[in-house]
Formats: structure tokens, sequence, C-alpha cells
């Protein structure tokens, strides 16, 4: 296409032919444009439906299997998979399936809530460190520093303890120790972008330092905090299912993917399955929303262009 | 004379350096150390130097993008430095700045229309008469108003600084700082952005402080120059004036070592290539900020520094020895018989 | 001339680079020469090719790039020669100067050692000797105290002393063939004036020719003999100097040339080019500068004119060069 430039001296149009070539011709909304973008990406409509088929089958499942998560079943214990219990059965006759349905609610759960809550504290630190240096980021780095110093297991140990065992606590927990990455990646963005032209422009047409940070600095930093979150929620599953080996996290009879995958070690060479199918659904989880970040990485970003 | 739009009296902008465990001052960046100057109503008053010279610094220090450590600024009269946090506000839409490079001033993640009237919904006009204003400005920077809805990138450099002048346009302002604002374009493309601004500032009444170390665009675009040196003002003069005859040792070097277009006169044109590099703000000479370099420098020049002083009407020269109109510095130096 | 006498012969070459668009053609089909000992300029704006020809020269362009065409160089072929070879003519019969000179050395290696790097490659001069050559030729350069410049670091020189130096190391081997890419773009105008009186004495020295790559037309007329003139990849117009700015015969020139300031008179209003240069992915069909001439007529849109003799050692590529005003008419 040919984009015109109208001539203030001449008043005749000149086509120009510079970098805005290319355009899509009609002109469509920003939330259009970033569907669009979205879509190109086909991983990411297959990590869509997969994860919006997880939690249906985690949050709907239950109700169409025959057997309660906590069921103890002793005569029918350490079975195989078979018609009456699809995914078989663990050392104390509970049918895998209806614990699986209710260990991937849990960790989805835990994932998403954990990765969201703890990107959104990593970038409030972060952006407020950065933008404002001085003493508030003298303040916030001596509270990552003391986090870092910690060791995080321990302060996950003794946080589960006292107040663990309850999802949502759990998601709290760790996120309340993993927003440290975000905040750093976070704070060393900001650094650089508050001094972007753009940003002095904004300054200079009066704008105060809050409507900065939430017109030019975040839309700036959606990129990397959605990779933050994508590996986030993976962190999170993981560092669950260790409090849950832990005996810290969830505790018996409900459970955890992690756990899961934990109780099904053990018995890895006889019945692999016990580890392959809540380690399936883990990876399952984790990979779709690693592609659902990626496209939402491109939809967010006007240059990544519509061929 | 009227009475001025914009005055900075002996502006200083020192920046510490900071160094060690404990990030103790160690010294200063003398990046702007007391400038005066004044600007009329509609006037374009270009300032010059090179890297260095402390013309970025003094721009923004007249903004309060940086705050200066000391001196004044003042607009139509009322102090600037000390204005409060809200009156600074209100001033803002009277001073508005455009920047030099039209990649790094313009938000990527908003849509022209968004970058344009933000200052606007920044002072409270609503969403929709704020967007209206900035198709309004995008046809008055000669760019159609359709394209509000695209991106930066989808503009070339040229277009871009046209976008950055429209927005610095949408609070109506009475001084524009226009930092470099043609540096980063093409030949081609750098003309056409001159005479919008050219023509800009007749429809807009607009009067600029022109920022650029180019001296062939400064001379074409300002009514009067400030050569600045090292944090200091060297020359203030009228453009014609300081091109045929300036007064100070470095005015004339400057001048001097702009290559013209022109083959037969940069053959036989005297040129004097200033020895040695730009002295660190950190640590300027003492006396003559300029001694270090300069061809005429004597004990003076070391011991006491040249306050700026006039030598014709409209020119002023910080400098012991300025040179006469018609005397170029290459017939001082052979006078000397250095 | 006699074609054995040239330095460099270049015949039509052509640089295309693969793009996630399609095929980019940075370069269309440049030729000229250059004889021993002579200055040339390249002059563009961005996206003229103007860099990337010199660059193709020496075999410095990414993978990704396809080339075509011919360069003789001292009567060897540079296109397709092995990376072997290039590496020998690198630094020893050709040097390049570029525009920044804090990434052209490496921050961890003194000065002197680079310099007399470049030396020992080539095996021209090692150790204890490679290090006092270097101070020669700082002090040739006129980098003031050089034997205790070359033992410091990068970051120690300012701008202006490190463009120093890295001509120095680009004359350490008295190359045939200087290529300065925007040698003075990233310097201040004063430091600016030193490095071309600089380039100029040390050509007076080693008798070396220049290829000097530049979009500042003022540089280019106190600094070379010839001048090409080129946009989206061709060139446009090729002459001495005083032919070029006396007597621009294209439009693009002259429209180059009224479109700059100049600080030696102040023109009322500049006369500028509209439009924006094209981009390589999306070059206009026919003349590449037609949208933007106010000289065009309908041929110019159909094919790409040919570059045709004008005057004496002067050609010009467009349809129309009976139709365009002699630029003494266009400047009164």
């Amino acid at each position: 296409m040919t984009d015109v430039l109208e001539n203030p001296t001449s008043g005749s149009p000149v086509p120009s032919v510079g970098e805005a070539e290319g355009l899509a011709e009609k002109s469509e909304s920003v939330g259009r444009q970033a569907w669009e973008r979205f879509r190109r990406h086909k991983l990411a409509i297959v990590g869509t439906v997969v994860l919006a088929l997880l939690a249906v089958a985690f949050w709907v499942g239950p109700f169409f299997v025959s057997y309660g998560y906590e069921e103890v079943n002793i005569i029918d214990r350490a079975q195989g998979p078979s018609w009456d219990h699809p995914f078989g059965t663990d050392d104390l006759g509970r049918d895998l399936l209806a614990r699986a349905l209710r260990g991937g609610q849990f960790s989805l759960r835990i994932a998403i809530f954990t990765a969201v809550l703890a990107t959104s504290i990593g970038l409030v630190m972060g952006a407020v460190s950065g933008y404002f240096a001085g003493v508030v980021d003298g303040g916030i780095n001596f509270i990552v520093n003391v986090l870092l110093v910690l060791p995080a297991l321990v302060l996950l140990a003794l946080l589960g303890r006292e107040f663990g065992a309850r999802p949502n606590t759990m998601a709290v927990i760790i996120a309340l120790i993993s927003w440290i990455r975000a905040a750093r990646l976070v704070r060393g963005q900001v650094l650089s972008l508050k001094e972007m032209e753009y940003v002095q422009a904004a300054r200079a047409a009066g704008a105060g330092p809050f409507r900065i940070i939430r017109t030019h600095l975040v839309p700036n930093l959606v990129g990397i905090l959605l990779v933050e979150v994508t590996l986030l929620a993976g962190t999170a599953i993981i560092l669950e299912s260790t409090l849950s080996f832990l005996s810290l996290g969830v505790q018996p009879p409900d459970t955890t993917l992690g756990t899961l995958i934990a109780e099904g070690k053990s018995t890895l060479d006889v019945r692999p399955s016990r580890v392959l199918i809540p380690g399936g659904l883990v990876t399952a989880i984790i990979l779709s929303i690693n592609f659902i970040g990626d496209a939402m990485r491109d939809a967010v970003d006007p240059k990544s262009g519509i061929e | 004379m009227n009475a001025p739009l914009l005055e900075v009296d002996d502006l200083k902008t020192h920046f510490p350096i900071r160094a060690g465990l404990l990030r103790s001052v160690v010294g200063h960046v003398h990046a702007v150390d007391g400038v005066s100057l004044s600007v009329q109503p509609k006037e374009t008053v270009g300032i010059v130097g090179e890297s260095g010279c402390g013309k970025t610094t003094l721009g923004r220090s007249i903004l309060r993008l940086i705050e200066p450590t000391s001196g004044a600024v003042r607009y139509r009269g009322e102090d600037v430095i000390g204005a409060s946090a809200q009156r600074m506000q209100e001033l803002r839409a009277e001073m508005q700045i455009v920047f030099q490079d039209p990649y790094a001033s313009l938000n990527p993640r908003m849509p022209v229309d968004d970058i344009i009237s933000e200052p606007l919904r920044v002072h409270g006009t609503d969403k929709g008469e704020a967007r209206a204003k900035a198709r309004e400005l995008l046809d008055a920077v000669g760019l159609l108003p359709e394209h509000g809805n695209r991106y930066p990138h989808e503009f070339s450099g040229g277009q871009r600084q046209r976008i950055g002048i429209a927005r610095a346009l949408s609070l109506n302002p009475n001084l524009m700082i226009l930092d470099e604002p043609v540096s980063a374009l093409d030949v081609s493309v750098q003309a056409q952005v001159i005479n919008l601004l050219d023509d800009l500032q007749d429809e807009f009444d607009l009067t600029y402080l022109f920022i650029a170390h180019d001296l062939s665009v400064v001379r074409h675009i300002s009514d009067r120059i400030v050569v600045m040196y090292l944090g200091r003002v060297a020359e203030v003069a009228d453009s014609a004036a300081l091109y045929d005859h300036p007064a100070h040792p470095y005015s004339h070097a400057l001048l001097s070592a702009v290559p013209v277009p022109d083959p037969d006169l940069e053959r036989d044109r005297e040129r004097i290539v200033l020895q040695g590099d730009l002295p660190s703000p950190s640590d300027p000479p003492s006396g003559c900020r300029f001694r270090t370099r300069c061809p005429l420098a004597v004990e003076r020049c070391a011991e006491e520094m040249p306050e700026l002083r006039e030598v014709a009407p409209g020119q002023a020269v910080a400098c012991h020895f300025p040179l006469a109109p018609g005397e170029t510095l290459i017939d001082r130096v052979g006078a000397l018989g250095v | 001339m006699n074609r054995d006498e040239l330095l460099l012969s270049v015949n039509d070459l052509t640089v295309s680079f693969k793009t996630k668009k399609g095929m980019a053609a940075a370069v269309r089909g440049v030729s000229f020469d250059l004889a021993p000992g002579e200055s040339m300029a390249i002059v563009g704006e961005s996206g003229s090719g103007k860099s990337v020809s010199s660059l193709a020269l020496l075999g410095l362009l990414p993978k990704s790039a396809e080339i075509s065409g011919s360069a003789m160089f001292q009567g060897e072929q540079l296109i397709g020669m092995p990376e072997k070879q290039l590496q020998g003519l690198r630094g020893r019969k050709i040097a390049m100067i570029f525009q920044d000179p804090m990434t052209a050395f490496n921050p961890l290696f003194t000065i002197g050692d680079q310099i007399g790097e470049a030396m020992e490659v080539h095996g021209l001069a090692s150790g204890k000797e490679a290090l006092s050559r270097s101070a020669d030729l700082l002090e040739m350069v006129g980098v003031p105290e050089p034997g205790r410049r070359v033992h410091q670091y990068p970051h120690e020189f300012s701008g202006g002393m490190r463009q120093r130096a890295m001509i120095a190391m680009a004359i350490a081997n008295k190359p045939d063939l200087l290529i300065a890419d925007e040698p003075t773009t990233a310097l201040d105008v004063t430091i600016q004036a030193q490095v071309m009186e600089v380039l100029a004495d040390i050509r007076g020295e080693t008798g070396a020719a220049m290829i000097l790559i530049t979009h500042d037309l003022g540089l280019v007329a106190g600094s070379a003999e010839r001048v090409q003139v080129m946009y989206g990849g061709r060139v446009f117009e090729r002459g001495t100097i005083r032919s070029l700015f006396y007597d621009p015969r294209n439009p693009y020139t002259q429209g180059l040339l009224s479109s700059m300031p100049r600080v030696d008179n102040n023109a009322e209003r500049l006369v500028p080019i509209q439009g924006t240069p094209p981009s390589l992915l999306n070059m206009p069909s026919g003349c590449a500068f037609g949208p933007r001439c106010s000289h065009r007529g309908p041929e110019c849109g159909e094919r790409p004119a040919e570059l045709v003799e004008v005057g004496i050692d002067h050609a010009s590529r467009c349809h129309r060069s009976a139709h365009i005003p002699r630029w003494s008419e266009v400047s009164a």
C-alpha cells in the first residue's frame, strides 16, 4: 500500500514509501489487532484449548467418577488401570482418576494463582523501586537481599507449617518468596525505561509518577512479565510438590499432582503409569501456559506485525 | 525591548559523581555552570555547542525535567524553579519540548492518537475531545488524521518527528524547547521538518529555543544564537553577526570547522583546527573554560574567568581578548607571532 | 586509464539479503573504478546501499547476503574469494575505518597491543618492534605522548583520540586502499576537522587510495576527488567533485543540495525533497526516486533509468535528463 504524506509546503500529496508500508489497509481496533497477532500462534490456540479442557475435567470431572478422591478401599489397593479404575488405585485403594482430578484442581490453582500473585508483587516492588530510586529503592533492596539470603525451602517449611495446608495459602506463601526475580527484572527494566525520551515527554506534559508507571512503564514491561508468569507457574507446581513431599504442603487425604508423582515414584519400576499420568498432566499444564504466554507477549506488542 | 518570555539567570546544574562502597560524592559534573540568557516572544534562539557543552542539560533544567542546582528561570517574569507542584503542572502547558530521537521519544506501545493526546489527558481533557484534537494536530504537522490509530513503528523517522512535534503542540504552548529535533534525520527529510517548524512558528506564534550541534541548521532557523562551551556561554549574537564576525575564538574555530558543500570554498578557506579534546566537565580548567584549546590563551586567561560583556549592540562575548569585526583568528595568531 | 593500472575495478556489484519478508536488494548493479592513490566518496542517505557495497567487497557481510558481480583488486577477484585469502588482504592491502571507534577496539587489551596485533597477524612485526611501531603510528596520527598512550586501554581515550588510534591501526600495514565508513559521524565538528586533516596527511604520506562513505556532502567537498551519489541501491550520479557540486544533473543530487542548510549563506527557505527514502523491501517500480521527484514523467514509473554520460567523467541516471534544469538556473 502507499502511504500519503501531505506536504505542508506545496499542498500536493506525495506518496511516501518509508517504513510505513505493510500496514493493514483497514483500521482495526487495538483489541482486534492484538487478537490477530495472538491467533497466529497455532500452539497457543492448542494450549488454550488444552488448558480449558483440563480445567473442565478437573472441576466437572469428579461428578462423573464413581469414587471419591478420599475413599479408601483396602481390597482394591495397588491395582493397575482397569475399567473400574481407569488410572488404577494407590496403596490405600483410592481411585487414582479421582485423585488426579482433585490434584489437578489444586495444582492448576496454585500454579496460576502463585504466578500471577508473585509477578504482581514483583511488578509493584520493582516498578516503585526502579522509578523512585533513593530511600524507597534502598528499602526494597534490603527486603530482597534478606529474602535471598534466607534459604527459601526453610522459609517455606516454616510458613507452610504455620499457615499451610490450604491451596490458597500455599499459593500465597510460595508467591511471597518467589516475587524477587520478577522484581529485579522489572527494576532493571524500569531503570532504563524511565530514561527514555517518551517518559521525559510525559513528565514535560505534567504527568505524575503513577500515571507514567501505568501508561508508559507497565505496557512496556508486559513482555518480560508474561515470560515470568509462565516460568513461575512451572516453579510453583514443583515447589508445591517438594513441600508436599516433606509433608508441609497440602495435607492428606487431599492431594496435588506433585504429591501424586512423589507417591508414585516408589513403584516406578512396576507401575510407571502412577508417575506418567500426573507427570503428563503437569507437563501439559506448563507447556500450555508457556505457549499462551508466548503468544500473549506478541499480542501486546504492536511491533510484531501482521503479515 | 519587550518583556522577555523566558529569562535564565546564572543557572547551574551540577551532577554528583558517586564512587566507592558507600556511594559517597567524590565530585561534581558541572554540566551547566552559570548560564544566563533571555528569549523574546516569537523569537528563535539557537543554542549550539559540541557534546558535553551542557546544551541538552540546559534545556531540561529550564523545564525542570532535571532540577537545577542553583540560579533562576523566569517565564513571563514568574519564577519557575520555585513554582509549586500544582503551578508547575500549569506552567508545563506553556513550555513544551521536542526530543532528538524519533525512536526513543514515542512509546512503542501506544497508538499515535494516544501519544499526541496524552498531555491533554494529563490536563483533564476528556477522551473524545482529546482524540479529536489529536487528529487536528496530525493534520497540522502534515500527517493524515486517519493514521492516528497506528503505532509509532509504522512511521518513518521524519514522520515520527512530526508526531513528537504534534504532541508538544497539543497544549498550545508558547515556548518550545527543540532538542536536536532534526539531527537524527536524513538530509532530505531534515529540510521538511525545518520548514514545518518555520510554518508552525508563524501559525501558532511560537517561541523556540533550538538546541543543536549542527551550525548550519542553527544558522538557518535562529534569530539569535548562544554558543556554549563546557557549561558556560561563550558568545551570544544575532545569527547573521555571529556568522559574519564571531568575536569569541571558539565561535570562530567552530564555524571554520563546519564543512560546506562547495569544493572551491573548501579548498581555499582558512580552517582553524583546534588542538586537543574537550576537558572533562567534572574538572573544568580554571579561568576561561576554553583556554586549554585556545590559540590566544595567555596567563590572564588561566587566572580570571571572563564575564559575558557586550562588544557590539546585541553581541556579547565571554573572552578577555575578543576578535574585532573583520579580524580572523589566523590574523590574530599571526600578529602575536605564535 | 588502462585497466591494468587500476587499483580497484567494481563491475555490476549486486547484494541482496534474505529476510522474513522476502529478498531485499540493498545494492543493485554498482560499478566504479579507482586508481591508485585516488580518493572517491560514496554519498547517500540511510538505506542507499552505500555501506553495504564496501562491506561486500571485503566479504564482511553476514551469510544471508547474496553477492554477485565482480570486483578486481590489484588483479585479484574479491567476490567469491575464499575467507582465508580475504583475511590476508583485510588489514594489509585494504583497511577499514568504522564510524564507531568504541566498538572497534576490544576493551580488555591496550591500544598498543591491538595496533601491534594488526601487524602480527600479517607477520609484519612482532613483540617489542610491534609496540614501538605502534607508538610511531600513534604519533603519525597526532596522538600526544604516544609512548605512554600505547599502554592505555580504549576507555582511556576520548572519542577523537580513539578514532585516531583506529586510523593508526588501519595504516599499520601500509594498505593500498582505505575504506572509511562514516569516519567522523560520531565526532564533534572541531574533532571531525582534526580527524579529516589527519586522514589527508596520512594519505599524502602513504599514497593510499580512499573510499569515503558518508551522508555529509560538505565533508565530501573538502576531501574527495570523485563522488558517487547513491539512492535505493543504485548510483544516481557520479562525477568529479567540481562537476557534482557546481553542475549536478540528477534531480536527486540537486534535491540534496537544495535541502541542505548552509553555514556560509542563509537561504530564506529550504527546498526539501518530498516524501521519505524507499524501504529496501518496497522499492518503487521504475525509477527508485520517481515517487519523490518533482520532474517525474510517465516513463519514470515504468522502468529504471540507465546511468548515462552527461559530460566528461560525469554520468547521471535519469530518464528525463534533457528536461532537468541546469543547477545554475535552479540555485539562482
